[in-house]
């Protein structure tokens, strides 16, 4: 007689096994030591905005305004000429600084990329 | 969930009693799932009660961006990162090489777990499970304990989907084997 299990029948009594996995029980309750410890915590504070908010948001604000208020309200011939210098600076970086370009955005990837590290830090010491 | 999410709003406001409900109703998954890893009733006890203080101090922070209880895994799974410096390695190592996938059900096939040797079988694949890399015992804890899809499970261990699926995957795969080895050296099955 041919006692051995077919891989069907290997696959589901494995997987009957995982599904019946058994999660462990806890030996006693740890709600009171939780409990008796963060009360020594002071409590979370509640969400707020802080002052620094605040500023950082009305500073915001304040530029894209201005920005718009002056797009808006320059003469017409005075936004031309602005165009019309920056589209030629643009045209000369490329063609006397081709590195200029690529190394500014690199920079400004690398840049943002550090300000992340001490957040990875925090993250990776948890 | 209602009451869980009323719970949650308490507790952010420093309520103790709403946190005790919510530390009495997860404790017992966040400590199988360090004890499946740790493999130590102390260890593992200490490590819960640490997840809910670093949880009861974060809580400011919890937006509901995932579940409650995902968030606790996440917190759970990074203090055994820090028990268990080769654990993230051994994980992030796995690759993700494999793509078949073995059903996890296959109600066309007569599942043979019924009888007295079914049932030694079952406890030897436990036994089996116990002797899995920690690795591949978290990863079970996860899917099969705690019920989380192999998509949670990647987002909450910042881990490819490839590579949890190759994890599990082979974790079925030294199971498989596991068995195979017990056949032959018993012959009891019928």
């Amino acid at each position: 007689m041919d006692n051995s299990l077919t891989p069907e029948q290997r696959d589901a009594l494995v997987e009957d096994a995982l599904q019946t996995y058994p999660v462990a029980a806890m030996p006693r309750s740890i709600t009171a030591d939780v409990i008796s410890r963060i009360k020594t915590v002071p409590a979370p504070p509640p969400f707020g905005f802080s002052w620094n908010d605040f500023i950082l948001a009305l500073i915001l604000s304040i530029s894209i305004g201005a920005m718009w208020f002056s797009i808006n309200h320059l003469p017409p011939l005075l936004v031309a000429q602005i165009r019309k210098e920056s589209i030629l600076f643009y045209q000369y970086l490329l063609v006397n600084m081709r590195w200029l370009i690529p190394a500014l955005a690199f920079g400004l990837a690398a840049f943002l990329s550090a300000l992340t590290i001490p957040l990875l830090g925090r993250e990776l010491r948890k | 969930m209602d009451n869980e999410q009323a719970l949650l709003q308490r507790a952010q406001k420093g309520d103790h009693e709403a946190f005790a409900a919510l530390v009495e109703e997860h404790q017992r998954y966040i400590y199988n799932l360090a004890l499946r890893v740790l493999k130590d009733e102390n260890e593992a006890l200490d490590l819960t009660q640490e997840t809910f203080v670093r949880a009861w101090t974060a809580l400011p922070n919890f937006r509901g961006q995932s579940q409650f209880r995902t968030w606790l895994y996440r917190i759970v799974t990074n203090l055994c990162y820090n028990r268990l410096p080769n654990l993230r390695r051994s994980l992030t190592d796995l690759g993700d090489d494999v793509i078949v996938e073995i059903p996890e059900t296959n109600p066309a096939f007569d599942n043979p777990s019924h009888g007295f040797e079914s049932r030694e079988l079952r406890s030897y694949l436990h036994n089996a499970i116990e002797t899995l890399d920690e690795n591949y015992r978290l990863l079970i804890s996860l899917r099969y304990q705690n019920e989380l899809s192999y998509e949670e499970i990647a987002s909450m261990l910042n881990l490819p989907l490839g590579t949890v699926k190759t994890g599990l995957f082979r974790a079925k795969d030294q199971l498989r084997r596991a068995l195979e080895g017990y056949q032959e050296a018993s012959w009891i099955i019928p």
